[in-house]
């Protein structure tokens, strides 16, 4: 539930730029690359037109049909194609909608956090001296924290949303991005086209992010899967804790939670959405192997 | 139907493993008299005036005695530590102890421990946890060695049941020599059962060798309960399929029925003294809120169908009350209540009326199941009522409801298993913390039918608070609570109405 | 050596610092102690007295400065709910979260030692691509879920193993499983990518060259070059765990650290959460103090550039 990589373990490529055109050739032909794509194209497509392809309302209850098991089940009831959950909700609609919560969570908690990372990594990274020093140190406590449990505490004293679960990955999920903008920053640096815009007089911002943060783009862009695919786990994770997104929502996590007291006898209640939540996690982790193979020139 | 096919593989499986014993994890069971139970509730300490939440009434049970004993089938009380008691008058009860009692550490017991454990509840400050069972008593006093009065401070028609129910016997050389802290981790009292370890997730219970017989509890069978706390239902439900538990309770109705098909248990669903309601912030404990006007409690009554929540979502005998307090317990007229039928059309009518046709956000508090939590929170929904549920163990979720935390809450009371509505409507609705809505009619009522002798004139007042109540609609008065059992099919276990386990009454066939 | 021994102790006290003015915030700005000792039947009067007496109304430096006072001898305040002192309760239930971390660290090393170097020594092969997919699955498997089906199979329907608590060995099978798959995956990569550059250095080519077996060269040379930053990972991984345990034990019932922690956030319980986060991070820190310092030692190369 924490960081996979350590600051010791980052590795930036040398060159990672790459002419856009052949970037896109490579990708596809990139075996992994089009598998993961084509997955992640479908959850969001889902995500995004849930309402249209949900064949139920989430959130229509029907007691009476409840624990109604998926069709691989010789009495399944047609309508309701993966059964129904503890009350009479249909399974499908919820997961369907699930992928919605993950996604926004996902996006919108890597996003924020790849914000709060790269401004800190860009400034540490071309300014050196002591606001590097002192941003490195920022950085070593953040690692330092156990991210779940200060999640969790978190959450426990504001109490727990959708929206509180967001902003507390969001400011929790950023030292990836930091460290390797700083370092990224640090290389890019020293080479010549940054020397002479500094000497040609453009502005700062100009610099950092015309001339810098294009051409750290590729390092980032992994990062960014390894931190959408943290966040996903992570709210999950809340959620089953109770500490994450709430009733009535249909979050993954959430129904995992609901569900453990059924699955013994209705296993489907946990396999399915654990099922979309490895596969989501999967093909997320997948795409940023495949961009680390497509940007770093060869390597692996 | 598949489920019966799932249920088959893992009786299969379960039928297999027993046979070839390849199950190394249930500590022991029948060879050594030991048992292995499961319980979903951690213990701050084990002193039972302190630990009064459901699990803790259980280990009192089984720790300490009391005076009397209140047979859970036949409702009379029995002899326990005293052997016969008198009513002096109104307000005096004389007991006769019994001889040669001794408590776990050998001391034996007078009339000195009731008098001093009783007197030392008795006073606030010492901090008993429900003052309703203790705050009646003016003092106890010995007469002579075996002889003890308790004197209450007002005709105190309940006395009986609270003696019988809730106050255990201490040493009080014992307890003054350690102090009540120390007390509670290293318990002693004269019960069939004392406590050899506590911590660590695990209370080891064994058989005291010189319980006393002739009482109404038996001298156990089983030497050892290995009283395992595992606070997760599904882990609790997994360990008792595995056989790494003999016994648990609380088990979903649904899943009982599925655990029928387990050939190595047993199960049951058993009716309790325990209701369930959704309790209403009506004196706007969590601030001016929308459930302070009747019309919106009244709507919200009328939004939730409890008959299909208790068709569905309780099972066994689960019923659906109108009243706040258990059809069974005495008082208790279910004619006197005001009843809401299911109707969210009359329930937005009202929301619109009392200015909430758009309707509101509320704090909804609940544990034990969250099924039906979210069954309620769906009800809610329907009629425009946004209930933000938060789900937590059972005394972090009452807390909240007494600290005045949350709006709503979907929680139960057990009556500390007693038969009288004076521990039902008398502690939920008698100014306490308890009691979210503060009307001081009810108050008096409720005062007096805890007060007054006379069993007539006491139905009568508790039937005029019922009408009170129910037509202010503090309550949604929602279900009784059927307790689920499941527990290995060579124990000889009865689940008894008063949801007290008594494991000195089990034993291996 | 010196002055980087120097500055990056320096490094770890400052973070320590910070580490315990956030914590300090958590218990004492983000969730009133006073309310919290009062207790749930308190009056407004109750909790003005408590903060008068405990000192809840001098200044927050004065408080923190306590604060630090107290950490420093061992103090790190009482439950609200327990009242008994947090780092009583602590100890009392380290020594299973760290039995756990331990033995999931040994099985994820397990694991990933010999497949790491197996994927390095046929490169791009079918095994490396299985050994590749294996880091990916485990990293995207969420643990909790992987808990959940172990109890179902193996506690369940096979009966094989035992399904909640800590009182045998066997207790700790699935729950090291569970964790150690979460820790497997970084460390399986890094030995693949170690091994890959020491096969490729100089020295392993000239002794290839000088006929040294491939399985000698592999296990006696290559690995044990390539296992140092592997040591240093495996140290930020153990501190990692430790608030992974937080899931693992919840659903196991493992009466440690993590099932602490998860108790007293559904109870407010701040203390105890606050030093159990002050707890996992100072043992975090130290273990990466050591980690670099240990890499610093065995590799001269590293003493200057790193900071």
């Amino acid at each position: 539930m924490t960081s996979q990589a350590s600051v010791s373990t980052v590795e930036v490529a040398e060159e990672p730029i790459v002419k856009r055109l052949g970037f896109w050739q490579k990708a596809l032909a990139h075996r992994t690359f089009v598998f993961s794509g084509i997955i992640l194209l479908a959850i969001t497509l889902v995500a995004i037109f849930a309402p249209l392809i949900a064949p139920f309302d989430p959130y229509f209850q029907d007691i009476a049909s409840r624990l109604k098991p998926p069709f691989w089940h010789d009495t399944t009831v047609a309508e309701h194609l993966l059964g129904t959950d503890q009350l009479g909700r249909d399974y499908l609609s919820r997961l369907i909608y699930g992928a919605r919560i993950s996604m926004a969570i996902a996006v919108a908690a890597t996003l924020m956090s790849a914000i709060i990372g790269i401004t800190l990594g860009l400034v540490a990274g071309y300014f050196g001296g002591w606001i590097d020093t002192a941003i490195s140190t920022v950085i070593t406590t953040r690692l330092s924290m156990p991210i779940i449990l200060i999640a969790l505490a978190v959450v426990a004293i504001v109490g727990p949303s959708l929206t509180v679960v967001i902003v507390v990955l969001g400011l929790l999920l950023w030292d990836q991005f930091a460290v390797v903008t700083r370092v990224a920053t640090q290389q890019v640096c020293a080479r010549d086209y940054v020397t002479a815009a500094r000497v040609l007089g453009s502005s700062l911002p100009h610099i950092l992010f015309k001339e810098i943060l294009p051409n750290i783009r590729a390092p980032l862009m992994v990062v960014a899967t390894v931190e959408m695919a943290q966040a996903v786990l992570l709210e999950a994770a809340l959620s089953f804790l109770g500490l994450g997104v709430q009733a009535p929502l249909p979050s993954w996590g959430l129904m995992l939670s609901e569900a453990k007291t059924s699955m013994f006898f209705s296993p489907w209640l946990i396999v399915l959405p654990g099922s979309c939540l490895f596969v989501l996690a999967l093909a997320i982790n997948l795409m940023g192997d495949a961009m680390r193979d497509l940007t770093a020139g060869g390597r692996g | 139907m598949k489920i019966r096919q799932y249920s088959r593989i893992i009786g299969l499986c379960a039928a297999l493993a027993a046979g070839t014993a390849l199950s190394s994890t249930a500590l022991a069971g029948p060879e050594d008299q030991s048992i292995t139970i499961g319980m979903g509730e951690d213990f701050p300490t084990l002193d039972g005036y302190i630990n009064t939440a459901r699990d803790g009434v259980v280990m009192t049970m089984q720790v300490y005695d009391n005076l009397i004993y209140r047979n859970p089938k036949t409702f009379e009380y029995e002899p326990l530590l005293a052997t016969s008691w008198d009513r002096i008058d109104d307000r005096t009860i004389e007991f006769k102890l019994r001889e040669g009692v001794t408590f776990h550490d050998g001391s034996p017991l007078t009339a000195e421990d009731v008098v001093f454990t009783f007197n030392y509840w008795a006073d606030p400050a010492n901090g008993a946890r429900v003052q309703g069972s203790v705050s009646w008593i003016e003092k106890a006093e010995a007469v002579d060695d075996y002889t003890v009065r308790v004197i209450s401070k007002a005709p105190a028609p309940a006395a009986m049941e609270f003696i019988a129910g809730s106050l255990p016997v201490y040493p009080s050389d014992y307890f003054q020599q350690v102090g009540p802290e120390e007390f509670g981790k290293k318990p002693i009292g004269a019960g069939p059962y004392k406590v050899e370890s506590f911590g660590d997730g695990l209370v080891k219970l064994v058989a005291y060798e010189g319980y006393y017989e002739g009482g109404a509890k038996r001298t156990p069978s089983i030497k050892t309960v290995n009283w395992r706390i595992i606070p997760d239902t599904a882990t609790r439900i997994a360990e008792v399929i595995g056989g790494g538990l003999d016994w648990v309770w609380n088990v979903p109705s649904d899943q009982v029925e599925q655990l029928k098909a387990v050939p190595t248990l047993e199960v049951a669903l058993s009716s309790t003294l325990r209701i369930a309601m959704v309790a209403l912030d009506a004196a706007g404990r969590t601030g001016d809120n929308p459930l302070t006007d009747v019309r919106v409690r009244r709507a919200v009554n009328h939004a939730i169908d409890r008959d299909t929540i208790v068709a569905n979502l309780v099972g066994g005998d689960g019923e659906v009350i109108n009243a706040p307090c258990h059809p069974v317990q005495f008082g208790c007229d279910q004619s006197a209540a005001v009843v809401y039928d299911y109707d969210p059309e009359k329930a937005k009518a009202l929301l619109a009326e009392a200015g909430y046709a758009d309707g509101f956000t509320v704090k909804l508090g609940s544990y034990r199941d969250r099924a039906r939590a979210e069954a309620v929170q769906s009800y809610l929904a329907a009629v425009g009522i946004k209930a933000e549920l938060e789900m937590l163990q059972a005394s972090p979720s009452f807390s909240g409801w007494r600290e005045g935390k949350v709006g709503m809450w979907y929680g139960d009371w057990g009556s500390q298993s007693l038969a009288d509505s004076s521990a039902s409507i008398g502690a939920m609705f008698d100014g306490s913390s308890n009691d979210g809505s503060r009307n001081e009619t009810v108050l008096e009522l409720v005062k007096g039918g805890a007060s007054v002798m006379d069993p007539e004139e006491r139905k009568k007042k508790y039937a005029e608070a019922i009408n009170i109540i129910t037509d202010q609609a503090y309550w949604v008065p929602m279900h009784t609570i059927v307790m689920g059992y499941a527990y290995t099919n060579t124990l000889n276990f009865e689940p008894t109405l008063d949801e007290l386990p008594r494991f000195y009454d089990a034993s291996w066939k | 050596m010196l002055t980087y021994l120097v500055r990056r102790a320096t490094m770890a006290v400052v973070v320590m610092m910070i580490v315990s003015v956030i914590c300090f915030v958590l218990s004492n700005v983000a969730y009133d102690p006073a309310v919290g000792i009062a207790g749930a039947q308190a009056t407004d009067e109750d909790v003005a007295l408590i903060r008068k007496t405990y000192g809840f109304d001098r200044p927050l430096v004065v408080r923190f400065v306590e604060y630090l006072g107290n950490i420093a001898t061992g103090d790190l305040g009482t439950s609200y709910l327990s009242k008994r002192p947090v780092i009583e309760m602590i100890l009392e239930r380290l020594p299973v979260t760290a039995l756990l971390a331990v033995l999931s660290m040994a099985l994820a090393l397990l694991i990933a030692l010999p497949l790491g170097s197996a994927a390095a020594l046929w490169p791009n092969t079918i095994i490396d691509r299985f050994v590749q997919l294996l880091a990916v699955a485990g990293q995207a498997i969420p643990n909790f879920w992987a808990g959940l089906l172990l109890i179902v199979v193996f506690g369940v329907q096979l009966r094989w193993l035992p399904i909640s608590g800590s009182t045998t060995y066997a207790h700790f099978v699935m729950p090291a499983i569970t964790l150690g798959t979460f820790a497997m995956p970084p460390l399986m990569r890094l030995v693949r990518a170690g091994m890959i550059e020491v096969l490729a250095s100089d020295y392993i080519r000239t002794a290839r060259a000088m006929g040294i077996r491939p399985f000698q060269l592999t296990f006696k040379y290559a690995l044990k070059n390539a296992v140092l930053p592997v040591i240093s990972l495996s140290a930020v991984q153990l501190g990692f765990m430790l608030g992974g345990s937080i899931v693992v034990e919840s659903i196991f019932a493992l009466n440690g650290v993590g099932y602490l922690a998860w108790q007293s956030m559904t109870r407010s319980d701040m203390p105890v959460i606050q030093a159990i986060v002050l707890m996992i991070s100072m043992i975090y820190i130290v273990l990466t103090l050591l980690a670099d310092l240990l890499n610093a030692y065995m590799d001269p190369r590293l003493r200057g550039s790193r900071k």
